[in-house]
């Protein structure tokens, strides 16, 4: 029996899905039963993580997530973000935003600053 | 400094912290266990490089290995608990270094720099960072060993010298006198007035940490900590860190052999760095080889091994010379590891177990040990007493055989033996009590000129200490010439002759 990698199974799962989107209850059913024959269940987890991924790759859009300590101000920053946005509320950040869009991160809050400061005036500690 | 030059380079700071506003490459945790995480994302990471992982408000320091088509494995260099899924991971854009300056020598650190001593913390004023992980230098910028490195132990100084730059294996089992040596040889380091001393640098990895404490308290009593560098991983820290302390402790090296300065690194032991890199490699899922060590097992040693070097004149002259040890079991020199290791460096000195038990100690098999580039480097006047040593030792290890026979030997053959076992009784030394190199000469010179074949071989180490005294005394002119000129020449033998002899005379009469 061939084993199937959790990228193959996300791969199947998202080029049958693009196929026939109205079909898509039919199709979960049998890509779960596929995964019991295979004994592939406890792979579910990480199919579901790279089926996101394909899924945000081959439609070009792409993940922003921002974060900030005040809920007003990174709210009305996801409205203005065209695409498929999520809002994290941090008090820890103090003031400020991040911004991280797939593996790029910006951060612009005040912790992110004072981190900064603290490594620029003590490199090796 | 003054108060306004602080302030001033405070705002500059401040100011250029604002500016430096950039977009970070980041990872998130899927996995962590047994010191390894494995990261999505960090698309654009290198290999070796630094990571970062925001755990709280502390910073735990990652080094990324295994950077697959998806995801990349980092073993963690800190706290590994406090990593947990879903945490961000930085990319840092550093490759792993260690900070290095005049300030670390004296102290005990670890292969990050940082004390372990309990002192204070070190000044890294005008520290330089060091990679860890370096090319050697080309053949271009080398020369070949042409200065000794006295280890102040005879057997070693005579038959198998070493000289700066060379890499010369240590190797034996367990509990044989091998971190003895080491610890002589950068006693020694501090006796030596012929040549500059060597900054010395001891690299534990996986040791008892209690054999260190003692090792440090033996070279601070000597003195010999003053010019010393100890790198300490103990049994129990990660085998992280334990990878690393070699290579740390070479870029040590490193920095002062790029000023033009002599370095000597001790990586006691490469067994244990083995071992350590063998459980990286299985945690990161590489596929194992023989004894389960990964393919790059070789690569693992040369590397590090090669950056031993002589620096010729035009670029610095400085050398780093490196003494691995590899532990063996039940004497076993053609196991794995120790094969690779012998093969890499520039000779070996076997230490064996039944000399030991003999009470040849330090246990040196002579025919086994070979220093392939070291007699380049051998004074002149050594190299007069230490090639008779050499061939009389050799004519005795061949003709010992016939005396467990007990069978009637001619008069030839029983001299050759009696020689023999005199030299051998010589050639041993107590721990802490390495020999100046003159010293060496004039005691060596009396044994292959046969004025020790009338002294009971229970009497020789006696007879050696009386000569040497007697010399001290009434003719330190001999021993100091030896020193400046490193050579028997002008008379200086015939003088040494008849020191001797006139020592001889007065010995046996007192008899």
């Amino acid at each position: 029996m061939t084993r199937y990698s959790s990228k193959q199974y996300a791969r199947a799962l998202y080029e049958l899905a693009a196929e026939s989107p109205k079909k898509m209850p039919l199709i979960l059913k049998g890509f779960a039963n596929t995964l019991l024959k295979n004994n592939d269940l406890s792979k579910s987890e990480e199919i579901m993580k790279e089926f996101e991924k394909i899924y945000y790759e081959e439609s070009g859009i792409r993940r922003v997530e921002v974060s900030a300590a005040d809920e007003g101000v990174g709210k009305s920053l996801n409205q203005k973000i065209k695409g498929d946005s999520v809002f994290k509320k941090d008090l820890g950040l103090i003031g400020g935003v991040k911004i991280k869009i797939g593996d790029e991160m910006v951060d612009n809050t005040l912790h992110g600053r004072l981190r900064r400061l603290k490594e620029s005036l003590m490199p090796n500690g | 400094m003054d108060k306004d030059k602080i302030l001033q380079d405070l705002k500059k700071d401040i100011l250029g912290v604002k500016r430096e506003l950039r977009v970070e490459n980041v990872g998130e945790v899927f996995k962590v266990g047994d010191g390894v995480a494995e990261i999505r994302g960090l698309s654009n990471v290198m290999y070796s490089e630094i990571l970062e992982f925001e755990a709280g408000d502390k910073k735990v320091r990652g080094l990324a290995l295994n950077l697959l088509e998806d995801s990349v494995s980092a073993i963690v260099l800190g706290d590994a608990t406090l990593i947990k899924e879903g945490q961000v991971v930085k990319s840092t854009n550093k490759l792993l270094s260690i900070p290095v300056s005049e300030g670390l020598l004296g102290r005990v650190i670890n292969p990050l720099g940082e004390p372990l001593d309990g002192g204070p913390a070190i000044n890294f004023e005008k520290a330089k960072n060091y990679p860890i992980e370096k090319i050697a230098p080309g053949v271009i910028t080398r020369e070949s060993v042409n200065t000794p490195i006295h280890t102040g132990v005879k057997a070693i100084d005579a038959l198998i010298p070493i000289g700066r730059g060379q890499r010369e294996l240590i190797i034996g089992d367990r509990q044989i006198g091998k971190t003895a040596l080491v610890v002589d040889t950068i006693i020694n380091q501090g006796k030596d007035v012929r040549h500059k001393t060597p900054v010395c640098i001891y690299v534990a990895v996986g040791q008892k940490e209690s054999k260190v404490a003692k090792l440090v308290q033996d070279l601070k009593k000597a003195g010999a900590m003053d010019y010393s560098i100890v790198v300490l991983t103990g049994a129990s820290s990660g085998v992280a860190l334990q990878f690393l302390a070699p290579y740390a402790g070479c870029a040590i090296g490193e920095y002062f052999m790029d000023q033009g300065k002599d370095a000597l690194v001790i990586y006691d032991d490469l067994t244990k760095h083995a071992w350590a890199y063998r459980e990286i490699s299985l945690l990161l899922k590489r596929p194992p080889g023989r004894e389960a060590y990964p393919g790059d097992i070789f690569y693992l040693h040369s590397r590090l091994l090669e950056r031993a070097a002589k620096m010729s004149k035009a670029h610095g002259g400085g050398s780093l010379t490196a003494l691995p040890i590899i532990e063996t079991q039940l004497a076993d020199i053609s196991a794995y590891i120790p094969t690779n290791v012998i093969s890499i460096t520039d000779g070996q000195i076997y230490l064996e177990p039944e000399l030991f038990y003999q009470g040849v100690r330090p246990a040196l098999n002579v025919g086994l040990s070979v220093s392939r580039v070291g007699s380049a480097a051998q004074t002149k006047a050594m190299k007069k007493v230490a090639g008779r040593l050499r061939l009389e030792l050799a004519q005795y290890r061949e003709l010992a055989a016939f005396v467990q026979f007990g069978q009637d030997l001619d008069e030839a053959t029983k001299r050759q033996i009696e020689r023999g076992r005199r030299l051998t009784e010589l050639l041993k030394q107590p721990q802490y009590q390495p020999m100046p190199f003159e010293n060496q000469v004039a005691s060596l010179y009396a044994a292959v000129n046969g004025f020790l074949d009338g002294v009971a071989v229970e009497e020789i180490r006696d007879f050696e200490k009386g000569f040497l005294k007697f010399l001290h005394e009434r003719h330190s002119g001999i021993l100091d010439k030896i020193r400046e000129t490193a050579d028997l020449a002008d008379g200086l033998e015939e003088k040494l002759k008849s020191a001797a002899e006139d020592f001889s005379r007065n010995y046996f009469g007192k008899i």
